[in-house]
């Protein structure tokens, strides 16, 4: 049975693009065939961030109208075996996506994908909302910082009473909770809002920490999802949550201060 | 002079930020919570109620109060009225 997950937030800026494409790379990498998809309408920057914007024909928008045919549309990527990319419209439309529009393509893309990964825009507008509407699965994407949990939490109340599963009354849509540019020395010393303090705020379980981490945009410069930085903390801590995601029991790393070595403290006070 | 200027400026302060960040988080998530389960009628019924005890009671001088409130997981709707003032002419009592 195909799943539809959505990468959401509420705030801008939190990382739901970079998880989007590294979340859908990692479960292509485990074998799962997965499409991740654009929803952003007018603002889209998953095709660059996928590194595939040179190869955008027709998207998301053009298969909603009819204009195009789903199958031309989605763009393979090269660099991994069993995923794709459905990137949308630059034409500011905020009518584009219609529920009709958006269930046939997500009913047609659960025939053929095992995970199709939602990429929603900020804020809680059309966009947004039919981001999650379809959606089994939520991701939610925060920082560690009280405006971004604040947004998170309304976002819960969304997918709680505007999901097709909320008005359907179905079984409720799994929320977990994926902490981004977390820095535990911080947290540690009580300057940082602590993955202990989030998990309290927001009760929901949490699928993984990821820390703030130059490998970030390293990797967006380039075009590479950083899931593939496999030397990185960063893409450690995404595959570590997509494994999680899958079933597996994997320890949270990056959620204490790492202990210098004592060469670091050497050089450190050098620095 | 310098010692006091930093004790005072809160961005130099030795205080915990994160603790203040989630006092003030919990309470404003808290408070974001129960206006979500706030019943459709309910601005409406906060009005109305407002103007039958107007009637009554000054509501500038007297703290008057309609909120919701859902405690656990039991809506309810708390009318509070306060009385203050002396009033101009005895209540009359039966």
């Amino acid at each position: 049975m195909a799943k539809v997950i959505v990468v959401t937030s509420g705030k801008g800026g939190v990382g739901k693009t970079t998880t989007s494409a590294a979340f859908a790379t990692g479960l292509a990498l485990r074998g799962r065939k997965t499409v991740v998809v654009d929803f952003d309408v007018g603002l889209r920057n998953l095709d660059i961030v996928m590194d595939c914007e040179r190869r955008v024909v027709y998207d998301f928008i053009n298969v909603v109208k009819r204009e195009a045919k789903l199958s031309e549309a989605l763009i393979r990527d090269k660099r991994t075996k069993n995923l794709f990319i459905l990137p949308t419209s630059q034409i500011q439309d905020k009518d584009a996506l219609t529920k009709e529009g958006v269930e046939r393509i997500i009913k047609e893309l659960r025939r053929d994908f095992d995970y199709i990964v939602c990429d929603s825009p900020a804020g809680i507008e059309k966009g947004a909302l039919m981001a999650l509407y379809y959606a089994d699965y939520a991701v939610l994407v925060t920082n560690p910082e009280i405006a971004s949990v604040r947004d998170a939490d309304r976002m819960l109340g969304l997918i709680q009473s505007k999901s097709r599963r909320a008005e359907l009354g179905d079984e409720p849509m799994a929320q977990r909770l994926l902490i981004t540019r977390y820095d535990a020395k911080r947290a540690s010393r009580g300057e940082m809002l602590s993955v202990q303090d989030v998990e309290d705020i927001l009760a929901i379980p949490l699928l993984g920490v990821i820390p703030e981490s130059r490998s970030i945009l390293r990797a967006s410069n380039q075009g590479i999802p950083v899931i593939l930085d496999k030397e990185s903390d960063a893409g450690q801590a995404y595959t570590d949550a997509v494994a999680r995601f899958l079933g597996g029991k994997v320890e949270h790393k990056f959620v204490q201060p790492s202990k210098p070595k004592f060469f670091q403290k050497v050089l450190g006070a050098w620095a | 002079m310098g010692m006091k200027r930093i004790y005072l400026n809160p961005f130099r302060s030795r205080v915990r930020s994160a603790n203040i960040a989630k006092q003030r988080l919990s309470r404003i998530i808290a408070h974001e919570r129960m206006q979500k389960n706030l019943p459709a009628f309910f601005p409406e019924l906060q009005r109305d109620l407002l103007t039958v005890v107007s009637k009554y009671v000054d509501l500038e001088r007297n703290e008057v109060s309609v909120l919701f409130a859902n405690q656990d997981r039991r809506p309810s709707i708390e009318l509070n009225v306060t009385l203050n003032e002396t009033p101009k002419r005895k209540w009359a009592f039966r």
